[in-house]
């Protein structure tokens, strides 16, 4: 559900969790996206970063420069109700994969458990637009939902997590896409590798410029299938500099 | 200054460059980093009259032994190591000068688990976005994002004094804590302690709990009671165990309580987001405790308020100054 107005939660004495509802929608993903833009805009004295999420934003704050209950009482002027968003500007980035095999030992797995073959996996998982709804966890590390999917991807994660995931493994946790941007424990169901980077703490490759992370809230994804061949030559081009992404300018509406 | 001023002669068993953190990258899901006990860090650029936030060396458990390449003169601040120039005992908290040739080791902790190592003119690393810190997950920061290694050569900043006017500054003795002797970490509730049975909430507050082998920069774990939930209304979205929420970002200092077991307190370079319900919240202050606490002891969680967390944090941070130096 989504709150009539925004719950105020403490995280600590330096951080406020705004909270607007407990759905993994699209729709309190927008509205988190417009009040973060909203908190951005209006300057407030203290507050040091925003994180928006799913359906909440953490927000770190100076508490020797603004006193918890004025900062909540200057959000709640500028909070009054919780926006109405229904486009948001939405970059469309294309990511290789190579599925399956010992790039995504799981595959197979992901395909019982939703009664599909490994191939028709693949062509859902590749078909489906993926929406970037939380960067976190290690980072760079997108949570991905299904645009409209033909099907609804869906499979258990692991009872218990394993200690190592490849750097670029694309992995499913129930209908949750994540890419691993580092070596990390994990529990997702492991479908495949993207041979690019998403996370470059060198900042070598000109896109991270900026950031040595590639991805942000209301970004969308589509994963495109490469083979062996192709995924080590894609590899090359990275490491030798003279790999580019693919990437789209657009806006985005429900 | 081109030339290193140390040579790592033993690493210790996780030392690495700290100094007040990097801000702004939470949404890209980079944690702050930095010294885990901020008092202590700043505490030790006083002494030696650099900025605050200079970086410094963060050990853990055991110290680093380091050769000295360059007259150079340091103070170490934070738990309580043993601690020798040339086989020599040296103090904490105190400037001590160091000629090329020397051997600083420092050893075990014997109160507390950090101590920290501040050198006039700071430890000289590049700035890897706003910050010198070491975030070894994201490897970021730091020496090439690690953890320090034998062999490596470390330099030194311009210091802002000169070396001769540093000598024989101390802190007073009566605004250091005692290290590793406060075992309570205070803590505000929330974000989501509504889910947590009343009983259990008292439990968290009531019950001593054991500091987990599994206790790093990440997150300390702790030992304790079984912690259980109210009834909720299934939630695909959220997950099945009722420990589970729709996820959302973790605070610095957040403590996750997964299947209301082993609560979990986030480090300075915690995962930045989770899918586990969050009973309470380590107040900013009381990092410094965390991160003095030894594996295996005993301790306790407080409640306390936002306003009493800020006058904890005014009272800490208002000891950091050059009037508590005193000259030997």
């Amino acid at each position: 559900m989504i709150y009539p107005s925004p719950r105020y939660l403490y995280s600590g004495d330096q951080y406020l969790t705004i909270e607007i509802g407990d759905e993994m929608t699209l729709r309190a993903n927008f509205k988190i996206i417009g009040l973060d833009r909203m908190i951005k805009e209006a300057r407030i004295k203290g507050v040091i970063e925003t994180f928006p999420g799913w359906r909440s934003l953490l927000l770190s704050y100076d508490n020797l420069a603004i006193s918890t209950r004025d900062l909540i009482s200057e959000l709640k002027k500028v909070l009054e109700a919780i926006p109405e968003v229904t486009e948001v500007p939405s970059r469309l980035i294309e990511l290789p994969v190579k599925y399956g095999g010992r790039w995504g030992p799981d595959l197979d797995f992901v395909a019982k458990s939703n009664q599909i073959t490994p191939a028709e996996v693949v062509r859902i998982h590749s078909e489906t637009l993926h929406w970037v709804g939380m960067v976190g966890f290690t980072p760079g590390s997108p949570q991905l939902m299904q645009l409209n999917p033909p099907l609804l991807l869906s499979v258990p994660k692991y009872t218990s997590p394993r200690i190592y995931t490849p750097k670029g493994t694309v992995a499913l946790g129930g209908s949750i896409t994540a890419i691993y941007p580092v070596v990390s424990p994990g529990g997702y169901q492991m479908m495949g590798l993207t041979p690019v980077p998403i996370y470059d703490r060198f900042q070598s490759l000109s896109i991270f410029e900026k950031s040595p992370v590639l991805l942000k809230i209301g970004d969308r994804l589509r994963f495109v299938p490469v083979d062996a061949e192709e995924c080590d030559y894609l590899r090359q081009r990275v490491w030798e500099g003279s790999y580019e992404f693919k990437i789209k300018e657009e806006l985005y509406s429900i | 200054m081109s030339q290193a001023t140390f040579e790592v002669i033993q690493p210790g068993f996780f030392s690495t460059v700290q100094d007040l953190g990097r801000r702004g990258h939470f949404a890209s899901g980079i944690p702050p980093s930095g010294a885990m006990d901020r008092f202590a860090l700043q505490m030790g650029n006083v002494l030696v009259q650099n900025p605050l936030g200079e970086a410094g060396l963060e050990m853990t458990g055991l110290g680093m032994t380091v050769r000295v390449l360059q007259e150079t003169v340091v103070a170490l601040t934070g738990g309580r190591f043993e601690a020798a120039l040339n086989s020599n005992p040296v103090p904490f908290w105190e400037n001590i000068t160091l000629r090329p040739g020397d051997l600083l080791s420092i050893g075990n902790a014997l109160a507390g688990w950090r101590g920290y190592l501040c050198v006039a003119g700071g430890i000289d690393v590049p700035q890897v976005l706003g910050s010198k810190s070491t975030y070894t997950l994201g490897g970021l920061g730091g020496v090439r994002g690690r953890a320090i290694k034998k062999g490596d050569l470390l330099k030194v900043g311009i210091p802002r004094v000169s070396l001769d006017s540093l000598n024989g500054r101390r802190a007073k003795e009566d605004i250091l804590p005692k290290p590793g002797a406060e075992k309570t970490l205070r803590v505000v509730l929330g974000p989501q302690d509504d889910h947590v049975q009343e009983k259990s909430i008292e439990a968290f507050f009531n019950s001593d709990y054991q500091v987990s082998i599994r206790a790093n920069r990440v997150g300390y774990r702790f030992e304790g009671p079984q912690l259980y939930f109210k009834e909720r209304a299934e939630s695909r979205d959220a997950g099945l165990d009722p420990s589970n929420i729709v996820d959302d970002g973790n605070a610095i200092g957040a403590i996750q309580i997964p299947a209301g077991k082993e609560p979990i307190c986030l480090g300075v370079d915690g995962v930045t987001m989770g899918g586990y319900v969050k009973i309470a919240c380590l107040i900013v202050a009381d990092m410094d405790r965390l991160a003095q606490l030894r594996l295996r002891e005993f301790m306790r969680f407080k409640q306390v308020t936002v306003e009493e967390a800020r006058s904890i944090l005014e009272e800490t941070l208002g000891k950091i100054k050059e009037e508590n130096i005193i000259r030997r």
